[in-house]
């Protein structure tokens, strides 16, 4: 039998055209950005999509410092580096003890956890202001990085309980039988074997951290504790008559992440994926 | 003794789960309901006025549009989003014959994935702006618009939801791309053979044997595209601040604004009250329609 083809296209041009064209529509407004970091005010105002005459490292170098952005760097990576390796302790043992160990009622306790996930942080937005108030906790980092973590918890465990259920009951129970404490067995084996989950989650769980925005808007009021989301936020209303900057800021803001993606390209869509696909 | 604290042992690696929630997720749930019933500026003492911010909320045309738009911001995310994915899937993978460009087309496509909402909204912002920004340049050089007067797409309010809109889609399309190709290829390619030699072409092949077969990773990107729209906020509010005129004003940004412009904490919880309760709704019928399209597909 023929094999009819099922879109008479003209020619195989017009289909590498058509595949240009999406990727170029895709990826232009991140071009545009970059670029236009490098054109003067001038340049920009009289031809938005025009190219650099030359390329100024300057411009970052000035953007980096009005928006203290070493210091943005520093409290996004100081809430990152906790956050995560909090969550990551914190559900990790959790969906150990539901897994492996095997706690008694573990389903309820699973559901449970599970329905948590409809709470977000809009929701609890001013109670958590309230709390963090009470406690003393307000413009601190820290309430950043326990809040996060906290409303990360439910996805985490998640993840991890599917990861650990690969694991085999009777390696469990030999390693027991054999005088193997719970938590030894967690650290010598479970975490070895769950490698890839526990890597998962934390690309997952940085990358959510990294971006985070509205506990960062909220609870870090001052401008030393600003990240990189609440100053760049902050940059664009403080200079938006300086176009060249704010696509600069935007450079800056992006950068790393891309950089970043490009080299561990595969872990970030295998964590990201396996983040959304378990949510 | 020794038996009972063996049994009792597994608990142990749940307390740090349980502390941490019980503190940060739900007493704050807690305090959240009990909050609601009262008037509070956030600084001084709450004053108990019973359902009064309940009434107010039911009363006000802000907080209904609020809602309605929540909602719609919700449907277009679940209609719009997954489809697009799996039409760039398609596309990438029957028109684009080398691997490498496909990764690359993949690369590229997910790469707004890793920005935040924040950064996305900036961005965007500048590239609706009339005079300056991306699309008026490009739209003028097709000469489709006229640069003396450019329109304001995220200024008026014909226009500022589409407009809104397509950044999600920017964002969102490489994710659906990549999830459906990686079902895509759980797909034996002995299914579609066998129905080409029965006599079916490419397209009706794939109506009618890949796309049912789709149909659970399909309902699973929706669903993580229905959970994103209600988290929304950040894009929003950095793009539009909630305009023009409170038209694009999602109920979480009315919240926020509600407590840290208003002052109006116990108002504001209540509204956060009625929204959980509405999204919890909204899921629920939403996975039991996706249970029967399941239930009809599989």
């Amino acid at each position: 039998m023929e094999k009819r083809t099922w879109i008479k296209l003209p020619g195989k041009l017009f289909v590498k055209l058509f595949i240009a064209i999406l990727v170029i529509v895709d990826i232009y407004p991140i071009i545009w950005m970059f670029l236009n970091s490098f054109r003067s005010n001038k340049d920009i105002y009289s031809n938005p999509i025009g190219f650099p005459s030359a390329f100024d490292f300057s411009v970052f170098t000035e953007a980096w410092a009005k928006a203290d952005f070493g210091r943005a760097f520093y409290n996004s990576i100081y809430i990152a580096v906790f956050q995560v390796t909090l969550i990551v302790l914190v559900s990790s043992l959790a969906a150990y003890s539901i897994t492996i160990l095997n706690v008694k009622g573990k389903h309820l306790i699973y559901t449970f956890i599970v329905s948590m996930q409809v709470v977000s942080g809009q929701i609890i937005l001013i109670p958590l202001f309230g709390l963090l108030k009470d406690i003393g906790l307000l413009n601190n980092l820290w309430a950043n990085i326990l809040t996060g973590a906290a409303l990360g918890l439910p996805l985490s465990t998640m993840i991890f309980k599917g990861g650990f259920q690969s694991i085999p009951m009777d390696l469990y129970e030999s390693a027991v039988m054999d005088g193997c404490t719970d938590f030894r067995f967690f650290l010598k084996m479970v975490f070895p074997l769950a490698k890839p989950t526990f890597s998962s989650v934390i690309i997952y769980h940085a990358l959510f951290s990294w971006n985070e925005y509205l506990f960062a808007l909220t609870f870090l009021r001052s401008a030393q504790n600003r990240t990189i989301t609440t100053a760049t936020q902050v940059f664009f209303t403080q200079w938006q008559a300086n176009w060249t900057q704010l696509f600069a800021i935007l450079c800056l803001a992006l950068i790393p992440i891309f950089l970043l993606y490009i080299f561990m390209q595969k872990y970030f869509i295998t964590g990201m994926l396996a983040g959304a696909v378990k949510g | 003794m020794k038996k009972k604290r063996k049994k009792l042992r597994p608990y142990l690696y749940l307390v740090p789960m349980a502390v941490l929630m019980g503190i940060f997720v739900i007493y704050p749930l807690i305090s959240l309901f009990s909050t609601s019933f009262t008037k509070w500026d956030g600084l001084g003492a709450k004053e108990f006025i019973g359902i009064k911010n309940y009434i107010k909320a039911m009363d006000s045309t802000k907080f209904w549009y609020s809602i309605k738009l929540t909602f719609v911001w919700a449907i277009l995310s679940i209609c719009i989003l997954q489809p697009v994915g799996v039409v760039l899937a398609v596309i990438v993978e029957n028109l684009v014959k080398s691997r490498r460009i496909a990764g690359v087309m993949r690369t590229i496509y997910f790469m707004p994935m890793l920005m935040s909402m924040v950064a996305i909204g900036l961005l965007w912002q500048l590239i609706y702006n009339p005079s300056l920004g991306l699309l008026t340049s490009v739209l003028d050089k097709l000469h489709l618009v006229d640069i003396m007067n450019p329109p304001n797409f995220l200024g008026s309010k014909s226009t500022v939801l589409p407009a809104a809109f397509i950044p999600t889609i920017w964002q969102w399309s490489g994710f659906g791309m990549i999830l459906t190709s990686a079902a895509m290829m759980n797909i034996p390619s002995e299914l579609n053979e066998a129905a080409a030699i029965d006599g079916a072409g490419k397209v009706s092949g794939f109506f009618r044997i890949t796309l049912p077969l789709l149909m659970p990773t399909i309902f699973l990107g929706m669903t993580i595209n229905m959970i994103g729209a209600f988290k929304g906020f950040d894009m929003l509010y950095a793009m539009t601040a909630g305009g023009p005129a409170n038209y694009t004003t999602l109920t979480s940004i009315f919240i926020y604004k509600l407590s840290f412009t208003e002052n109006k904490f116990g108002y504001a919880c209540a509204v956060s009250v009625i929204l959980i309760i509405t999204v919890i709704f909204f899921t629920v019928i939403f996975n039991a329609i996706g249970k029967k399209i399941e239930e009809k597909y599989t």
